[in-house]
């Protein structure tokens, strides 16, 4: 067994960078409130913002989904508290068709970008990043300002958008012209489609200042001694999530403006051949097929760029309360590298049948089948994480827990769907919705979850209730698997997704009660979150005092004080001298030790032995 | 009005009380000696617990589901002759993701549970094993080579169907929000169509020397009227704007109709004549190859026949196609299913806008024989054409409309 560790308390001890920071004179400052609260550069308070804003855009996004799953539970049926909250978009209690495409639309825009985007990476990256690599804040702290800012503007566009007279944009999340470049042909294509590029416009910026950051923070500013593999998964991921970022989004930001100019422009990229409300576009030769290339080489990506922060965070909370160093530390790190290659190869899989050359089709069915290599090794490794363990299951465990079953369950659909002669018939029913918001939606909530449970002390220095903790995750699990489990089914079925009801055909009558467990599912697991928002807002403010270092966890962030200060570290930043997971090491009486602490001498021999066998 | 404030007060003091409450927990707890990080052995043991319940909870929800769905009286009968093939694939899938399923989640949450935190063990320090590592990797790689190379098999038996010399072509043509399917009649050949040929009475803008002249005339009186109208002052901007555009799209139109005119000497645009054009409902013959070819008016909508294991997109601009053989009639089919209102559904499956959900055509399939005398009932699209034929194209069109074409006209 020692010869095991060793391997990991190797190497780079001889990069000496030093990095003198101006920083020291920061902690002289006064800071006023509008520069501490509201224009912050301190990364601590940027990811609170984010945070925060992710949590009120999150609760938008759900309330949106209970508003359409009380729709497809009970369809055409009046119901007051539809008539309470939309008003005009129900009259009488029943939801306008049009407004069930808009809140599915915004509802899928919001969580994707707005939550588990920013509210993800934005949160963690911003938090974690310079506290584990021991910097005293971001490389470009203005530019991070920026980055939040920017999410503020395009997070309060997609609101506004729900509110215009023509009603938010309606042609599902992935906006597919001619539909959303058509005014003409759906109300929601309007305004409210404007809003939505626009908003779309901000949240790119937005990624790519802050996504510059990460990179740079995590090249330039390690800490004495913090080679590459030292660093811990979060880190690693955080990084490679930002790297994919900045490849992937400025492909949706050309994809926006050109369907800006469509709209606005009379210019015919993805428009030809059209006729509608009675008149004969002259726009010719453009292809809608040309906005899915360029919406999915985003598209893909940016499912991992969601998934991966998660599977960072999942790592880190596994091994640090199974007591436990992340089985496969490299492995994990090079399946993360393999993953976000192939990521960029795969987008075809959401276009099979778009009349792409079928042979195209069967590269991108390879490709695909690929990703699941990587992706099944990263899972193994987690189950063997908790084997032999001695776990503590405290409520962001649970969550961490719960993101590898989700993830499990969720990646194996994916294989039915990536065999193209299958998705054929799947393409567009519940079994896709199945798939990704287990695989996607769901792990990636649940990742979120870990982090905020496990990093709330070092966020607030305070500590969340844990009982609240433990309700919430038992009803969030429940409603997840309770909604989106037999979804797989009614796909099966063929029943397509995006219908404002299904009465009207016979073939699917059948499924009108599975409809209704569901929507019930989904109430119970919405109406878990509100016990999660309370928990986060009581302990905020009134929750116990956290100590230094609750959870005997190996990483910087826990070396800091937990009072906030501008630059992480009162004194000097800690030097690093081992990897982040030397839990439960032999013959020692703590079960964890830090990464600043220097190796003994016991520990030293082995590494020279290990060099200079 | 008084019952929303008095839910939001009782929402408030909720939350008043809650905070209460709380912070009185939070005291005991302090009062106990209990650290607020600390969880006590009996709440782990109980969450572990709960962790092994949830793995009987999971899996129950797996093969109750499985029990009542995954069988073909619900999933979907299958009714083409590739989709046995297909049903194949997704059973073999099926059974390999299931067993990867189960025997993941067992582990994962068994692991949970047998390693709950335990005051006298230690974890053991168990950081990596190479030989673990290279079996899971190759393992799940030779399990997707062999469906990969499954799946290839059966897509390219999808896509690339032997070529029938007694192939029928149909023709399945989108809009907001119906179908139009129009078959090819005696010489089987499509008759050319375009977009700017469109109207009430040619859903499809097939061009015929007929249709042509008519096109013409309607689209000159159109453009007469919008002159007319432009006369006016506007004092709404918006709306003067948009009978502008409306007018800027009515001359391309009408350019676009005189270069088929043109052409009427060469191409001379019978091949439509025979053509069949049927909305609502349409029938196929059973044990025929059907190829698809699939256009679309404005905006992307999906062609989705569940039964037959057929989708493919309806591209604006841009001609799809899909191959298929139907192999059980409906009659057949209600028989088998026990439902004797059964039928087949053409659906559409990509969001189109607010009448999406009810996008849908009827499909009948027939024995050959009962097919052919349905199809000799139909209606040619020439015979749709015959009452109006004798109108004259001229007698309509307002002299002054015609320069406005060529002042337009660059060329
Ligand atoms: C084992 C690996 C995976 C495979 C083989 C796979 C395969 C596929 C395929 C083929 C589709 C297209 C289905 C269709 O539209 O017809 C799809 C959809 C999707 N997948 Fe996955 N997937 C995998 C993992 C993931 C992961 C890890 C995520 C997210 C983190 C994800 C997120 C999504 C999303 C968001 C969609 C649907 C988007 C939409 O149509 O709105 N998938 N997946
Ligand atoms: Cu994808
Ligand atoms: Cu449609």
């Amino acid at each position: 067994m020692s010869d095991m560790h060793t391997t990991h308390v190797d190497s780079h001890t001889k990069d000496h960078h030093d990095h003198v920071h101006g920083h020291d004179e920061h902690h002289v400052h006064k800071d006023s409130f509008i520069t501490k609260y509201i224009f912050s550069q301190d990364h601590k308070m940027i990811s609170k913002q984010f945070l925060i804003t992710g949590m009120i855009m999150g609760f938008v996004g759900m309330m949106l989904s209970m508003f359409f799953r009380m729709q497809l539970g009970w369809p055409n049926q009046p119901n007051p508290i539809l008539e309470t909250f939309l008003g005009k978009w129900a009259p009488g209690g029943i939801m306008d068709p049009n407004f069930y495409l808009t809140a599915v639309t915004i509802h899928g825009t919001i969580i994707v970008f707005m939550v588990l985007t920013a509210g993800l990476s934005g949160t963690f990256s911003n938090l974690l990043i310079p506290l584990q690599c021991g910097a005293r804040d971001m490389a470009a702290p203005f530019l991070n300002m920026l980055s939040y800012w920017f999410f503020f503007i395009s997070s309060f566009l997609m609101l506004i958008s729900l509110f215009v007279e023509t009603g938010g944009a309606s042609g599902g999340w992935v906006v597919y012209p001619p539909l959303s470049a058509l005014p003409q042909a759906a109300p929601g294509s309007g305004l409210g489609m404007t809003l939505w590029l626009f908003s779309i416009v901000a949240f790119v910026v937005s990624v790519l200042l802050g996504g510059l950051n990460y990179i740079t923070t995590v090249v330039n500013l390690r800490t004495k001694g913090m080679s590459m593999t030292k660093l811990p998964l979060t880190v690693w991921a955080f990084l490679i999530t930002a790297i994919l970022a900045l490849m992937s989004f400025p492909v949706l930001l050309s994809a926006g403006l050109l369907l800006i100019f469509d709209r606005s422009l009379g210019t015919s990229f993805y428009l030809s051949d059209i006729f509608v409300s009675g008149q004969a576009l002259e726009q010719t030769g453009g292809s809608p097929i040309l906005f899915q290339h360029l919406f999915w080489f985003l598209g893909h990506p940016e499912v991992y760029i969601i998934l991966i922060p998660s599977l960072g965070i999942t790592s880190e909370v596994l091994s640090v309360n199974s007591r436990k160093p992340i089985f496969g530390y490299r492995a994990m790190i090079a399946s993360l590298l393999a993953i976000a290659f192939l990521s960029f190869i795969v987008w075809g899989h959401h276009m099979y049948i778009t009349g792409m050359n079928p042979f195209l089709g069967s590269v991108f069915v390879f490709t695909t089948l690929l990703i699941a290599i990587p992706s099944a090794i990263k899972a193994f490794n987690y189950i063997t994480t908790l084997w032999r363990g001695n776990i503590r299951f405290t409520p962001g465990m649970l969550f961490a827990i719960g993101v590898v079953s989700l993830f499990i369950t969720g990646g194996v659909t994916g294989l039915v769907l990536a065999d193209s002669a299958l998705d054929v018939n799947l393409h567009n029913t519940y079994f896709v919705v199945a798939h990704f918001h287990i695989v996607m939606g769901v792990a990636s909530m649940f990742g979120t979850f870990a982090g905020v449970y496990h990093w709330f002390p070092r966020m607030f220095g305070r500590m969340m209730n844990n009982k609240l903790g433990y309700v919430h995750f038992w009803l969030t699990l429940v409603g997840a698997y309770g909604v989106f489990f037999p979804m797989h089914y009614i796909g099966l079925a063929g029943v397509p997704r995006r219908y404002y009801n299904y009465t009207s055909f016979e073939i699917f009558q059948g499924f009108a009660d599975i409809n209704q467990v569901i929507s019930c599912f989904a109430f119970v697991g919405g109406s878990a979150q509100l016990i999660f928002f309370f928990n986060f807002i009581y302990s905020a403010i009134k929750g116990p005092r956290a100590p230094k270092n609750p959870w005997n966890s190996t990483t910087l962030e826990w070396t800091a004080p937990v009072e906030h200060l501008h630059g992480n570290w009162p004194g000097e930043i800690p030097t690093v001298h081992r990897w982040p997971y030397d839990y439960s090491l032999p013959g020692r009486e703590e079960d964890f030790v830090t990464q600043d602490t220097p190796l003994t001498e016991e520990e030293t021999k082995q590494l020279e032995d290990y060099k200079h066998p | 009005m008084y019952m929303n404030i008095l839910l939001i007060l009782v929402i408030l003091l909720t939350i008043l009380t809650s905070f209460r409450l709380m912070k009185v927990f939070d005291l005991a707890a302090k009062l106990r000696g209990k650290e607020p990080y600390e969880i006590s052995e009996s709440e782990n043991n109980m969450n572990a617990l709960l962790v092994l319940l949830s793995l009987v909870g999971l899996s129950g929800m797996f093969f109750f589901l499985n029990h009542k769905y995954y069988h073909p009286a619900t999933m979907l009968p299958n009714a083409s002759k590739h989709g046995i093939e297909v049903d194949k694939l997704l059973h073999l899938n099926f059974v390999v993701i299931s067993i990867a399923f189960l025997i993941c989640q067992v582990f994962l949450m068994w692991f949970a549970y047998k390693y709950r935190y335990n005051k006298k063990r230690r974890a053991a320090h168990f950081a990596h094993n190479t030989k673990l590592e290279i079996v899971w990797t190759v393992l799940p790689a030779i399990v997707l080579v062999f469906l990969i190379g499954k799946g290839l098999i059966v897509w390219n038996l999808q896509m690339w169907p032997e070529n029938d010399p007694n192939k029928l072509t149909i023709e399945i043509y989108s809009r907001q929000f119906d179908w139009t399917a129009r078959f090819s009649g005696e010489d089987k050949t499509l008759g050319d169509a375009n977009f700017t040929m469109i109207s009430d009475d040619n859903i499809l803008g097939v061009i015929t020397p007929e249709t042509i002249d008519r096109q013409l005339a309607k689209c000159r009186k159109d453009l007469a009227e919008l002159d007319s109208l432009l006369k006016f002052s506007f004092p709404n901007k918006k709306k003067y704007g948009e009978l502008k555009t409306a007018r800027r799209r009515k001359n391309f139109q009408i350019q676009r109709v005189i270069e088929f005119k043109n052409q009427v000497k060469d191409k001379k645009f019978t091949t439509g004549y025979d053509d069949v054009v049927l909305q609502q409902e349409i029938h196929l013959p059973v044990n025929r190859t059907i190829e698809l070819q699939i256009r679309s008016q404005d905006v992307l909508h999906s062609v989705y026949f569940p039964h037959f294991r057929v989708q493919m997109y309806s591209v604006p601009g841009v001609q799809t196609r899909f191959t298929f053989m139907p192999i059980v009639t409906t009659a057949e089919m209600r028989d088998k299913l026990g439902k004797p209102t059964f039928d087949y559904l053409l659906l559409c499956n990509n969001v189109c806008g607010a009448a999406h959900f009810n996008m849908q055509m009827k499909i009948v399939v027939d024995t050959q024989e009962d097919w052919d005398k349905w199809m000799k009932g139909q209606k040619t699209f020439r015979a749709g054409l015959m009452p109006e034929v004798t109108v004259p194209d001229s007698a309509t069109v307002k002299a002054d409309s015609v320069p406005v074409v060529t002042m337009n006209n660059p060329h």
